[in-house]
């Protein structure tokens, strides 16, 4: 099973890294990186906190733009193009399908998150000569990563019944909302009305809460949460990935080609 | 036991105003080692029983069994080797490289993949152009990478949907030497193709659908009957099937 998973994953990551327009994103980074130097050397006191405000939030954008350029892509274009024909009737399972195209853009999105990583610490290094500060940029890094990589799930389930588009629309909707978990907690607490509070609770839980995964502000104030929140965070993604991959597997192994 | 075996199978589309039949009570038996020509007008049917004997659509009712078992069970997909109609690839890899991802999900050992695949890519004709992004191959050298992938398995049973679509002539005498070359070694084949005078080369017997119905099957010889081309004798089957039920 591991190793077909692995050959669907191995081939979507060529495909994907040799595909024009993961370069356009990786540039349109690595320029936000740069320019934060420049940026930087304007502001008054402030340039160190520029620069790591702007790699982070780069990094950050290039996971989420990769997914919303490939990664809607990703079942659909193998659909239009037939692709699939070609898979499906091999000894292979639907599920090794979804988990080995999962693990290919994460593996592509892994790459490009160390590449742009390594060109954010360098001018860091230039700016300030040490490297004090960076384990706790990492984990602001890897913790951007396992949130893109439930992004990747999501937008897996959502290509896999609507076009490329409509996907894209849906995962960016749900990106935004999974980010604005504190405004619909704060609904939650504001309204007198049992009704839309229940409906507004079960919102709450069953949208992906975002807001988990960012700890950039956190670490640009030197603010690190304790490793027990960490914990459970890694363990609210592996549940919530499991149930999307759950999702997107019922949802494949209804459809006929 | 038949290689293929195809019973009262139906198959319908349903949408949300309506629906249609596509494939109306289809009974085919294939022989191992038999190579079998399953011929039709465009939409009368042919891609998707092809699409239900690989097991990428089910039947509305009636039973398909392939090598005795149900399309969809995985022993099955080991011994088959499938080529659709206008087969297409992920463009931006090489022949090679895209031959070794089907290799690896049939579990092919190092050794043994290069091996198959040098020597595919040899009968192919593609060892020239075998690291050449697929996106600058011309249509006839798809097909043969089309074939070439369904045959990756050495596979016992062989569906091949248009095989010679689009080929030169050259490409064309190439592709029908290698499947008179696996009719010796004993495969089984099911084709579809509008070639007739390559389908009459090659297949011992034809079957016709029209709209979805089976109106002939029998050997060549029987299909052709007083005709001097399988090409007019499919034309006037057609033709009849249709004025008898108009």
């Amino acid at each position: 099973m591991f190793n077909r998973v692995l050959a669907i994953a191995l081939n979507t990551f060529r495909e994907s890294i040799r595909d024009r327009i993961l370069f356009v994103v990786a540039v349109f980074a690595l320029f936000i990186i740069g320019s934060s130097l420049f940026l930087g050397s304007i502001s008054l006191d402030q340039d160190i906190k520029i620069i790591k405000d702007f790699g982070l939030t780069a990094i950050f954008l290039l996971q989420i733009f990769i997914i919303i350029f490939v990664g809607a892509n990703l079942i659909y274009k193998e659909v239009e193009r037939k692709t699939f024909f070609l898979i499906l009737s091999k000894p292979i399972k639907k599920s090794e399908v979804i988990m080995g195209k999962w693990l290919g853009l994460s593996l592509t999105i892994f790459l490009m998150t160390a590449l742009t990583s390594l060109m954010f610490f360098g001018v860091l290094f230039i700016k300030i000569g040490t490297l004090n500060g960076i384990p706790y940029l990492i984990l602001a890094i890897l913790l951007g990563f396992i949130e893109a990589t439930l992004i990747i799930m999501i937008s897996i389930l959502f290509s896999g019944f609507t076009s490329p588009i409509l996907s894209s629309v849906y995962t960016v909707s749900l990106f935004l909302i999974g980010h604005s978990s504190s405004v619909v907690l704060g609904i939650i607490d504001r309204q007198d009305n049992v009704i839309i509070k229940y409906i507004f609770s079960v919102l709450y839980y069953i949208f992906p809460n975002l807001e988990k995964f960012n700890i950039r502000n956190d670490v640009l104030y030197n603010s690190i949460p304790v490793f027990q929140t960490l914990a459970l965070t890694v363990v609210y993604a592996l549940a919530y990935g499991a149930a999307l991959f759950l999702i997107a597997k019922f949802i494949f192994d209804r459809r006929e080609y | 036991m038949s290689a293929i075996e195809i019973k009262e199978v139906v198959k319908t589309y349903f949408n949300r105003r309506d629906s249609s039949t596509v494939v109306d009570k289809l009974s085919i038996g294939v022989e191992r080692g038999e190579v079998f020509g399953f011929l039709g007008p465009n939409g009368a049917g042919k891609t998707t029983t092809m699409k239900m004997l690989v097991g990428l659509t089910r039947p509305t009712s009636g039973a398909l069994k392939v090598l005795g078992e149900k399309p969809d069970a995985p022993e099955v997909k080991k011994k088959i080797g499938f080529m659709p109609e206008s087969s297409s690839f992920y463009l931006y890899l090489s022949g090679k490289e895209f031959l070794s991802f089907i290799a690896d999900i049939f579990g092919l050992s190092k050794d043994k993949k290069e091996e198959k695949i040098n020597k595919l890519l040899h009968e192919v004709n593609l060892y020239e152009a075998r690291d050449v992004q697929i996106r600058k191959y011309s249509k006839g050298m798809g097909q043969r990478l089309g074939l070439a992938q369904a045959l990756i398995n050495d596979p016992e049973v062989l569906f091949l949907d248009e095989p010679l679509d689009g080929l030169d002539p050259m490409g064309r005498a190439e592709a029908k030497e290698l499947l008179i070359k696996l009719k010796k070694a004993e495969k089984t084949i099911f084709f579809n193709s509008h070639i007739l005078s390559d389908v009459e080369d090659i297949c011992d017997r034809v079957g016709i659908i029209d709209k979805g119905h089976l109106i002939a099957v029998g050997t060549v010889k029987e299909i052709k009957g007083d005709f001097l081309t399988l090409e007019e004798a499919f034309v006037n089957i057609i033709k009849k099937e249709r004025i008898k039920n108009s």
